[in-house]
């Protein structure tokens, strides 16, 4: 149940699907947009520690090519 | 390399893009930044308050389309936990600017934020609206920005609805655990926000109110207005002040080592 000012219609209006992933990134969470799934664009970090949001490597617009552990 | 499937990834810092050195490294990401942001680096340091931005809308059981920005339950509630075992961190703010969203999910965090034992202290900036409320006034503290708004309206059934009595007591009822939760932890009355709730007139296609800044804290629901800075020197003081209760109780522990031995006379002499 839906407790919000937007209305229904607007909230389950359906959009294309865009490639956007969440992934621990060294330990830190974050969403990410890949097209190819070597490499991706930094969308936003899920991290309460504010350090994180400072960390140079983990800006969002920032790419970065991963490789699973 | 599929990506839909749950894991930890690493990245080996910037390899593909054929960098020697940290500080070719390091200048690298600073251009990038000033490129996608505009802004420099920030200095490095740590911080013993953690952050929690609520904002787009609460997701809980469903999963919203793309085009909504949200806030995942899974993501905060097992934050809210890390938080409250990790002993390097002493408060948390949380920051709010959200359209509502999922009333479990949205209650799951409330009761999550008023039950933890480190310092909580929120900030309403943009919007805290809907199943914002009760997460605003869950912090053992809360603060709203002059400017931000909270919208106070009733809940309501959507879709196909059974039109029976029973559908309007269970309204009523999702209504009430609400207004409980919020009049628990604020310092507005039942009447009053049941007034604010129900008002009309006031939102151009829905019954309720919208509380600008000051008038969430003249009416008792939120605590103080202000900003950043307030948010954190009230944080700073509550971490304190339960630093040296801390102490305190640090000391009672060993009392049964050390009165014996005042009171015999034991090791004196």
């Amino acid at each position: 149940m839906l407790y919000s000012i937007i209305p229904d219609e607007e909230i389950w209006a359906e959009t294309d699907e865009v490639g956007i992933y969440e992934l621990y990134i060294n330990g830190c969470m974050m969403q990410v947009a890949s097209m190819d799934g070597k490499s991706g664009v930094i969308i936003r970090i899920l991290s309460t520690d504010p350090q994180d949001y400072l960390n140079p490597k983990y800006q969002p617009g920032t790419s970065i090519p991963f490789i699973q552990d | 390399m599929d990506l839909s499937q749950a894991g930890h990834y690493r990245h080996d810092s910037f390899s593909q893009l054929n960098i020697q050195g940290n500080q070719d490294l390091a200048r690298h990401s600073a251009l990038q930044n000033i490129r996608n942001l505009g802004q420099m680096n920030l200095p490095d340091g740590s911080s013993v308050f953690h952050v929690l931005p609520i904002i787009g809308q609460v997701e809980g059981h469903l999963v919203l389309p793309p085009r909504n920005k949200t806030t995942k339950y899974e993501h905060v509630i097992p934050q809210l936990v890390a938080i409250e075992q990790n002993p390097r961190i002493k408060g948390l703010l949380i920051i709010l600017n959200t359209v509502g969203g999922d009333i479990e999910a949205g209650l799951a965090i409330a009761e999550m934020i008023k039950s933890m034992s480190k310092p909580a202290v929120s900030l309403v900036l943009g919007g805290g609206h809907s199943i914002g409320t009760p997460i605003a006034v869950a912090a053992d503290y809360s603060f709203i920005a002059e400017t931000a708004t909270m919208t106070i309206h009733p809940i309501r059934l959507t879709g196909l609805v059974i039109g029976v009595p029973q559908t309007y007591d269970y309204l009523d009822k999702m209504q009430k655990r609400i207004i409980k939760f919020i009049v628990d932890n604020s310092g507005v009355s039942v009447q009053q926000l049941r007034e604010m709730m129900f008002r009309t007139g006031e939102l151009v296609r829905d019954v309720g109110t919208v509380l600008i800044g000051e008038e969430a804290a003249h009416c008792g629901l939120i605590d103080e207005v202000g900003g950043l800075g307030a948010a954190i020197s009230k944080l700073q003081i509550m971490a304190d002040n339960l630093e040296n209760i801390d102490t305190r109780h640090q000391i009672y522990p060993f009392a049964h080592q050390y009165l014996p031995f005042m009171y015999t006379g034991i090791g004196r002499n």
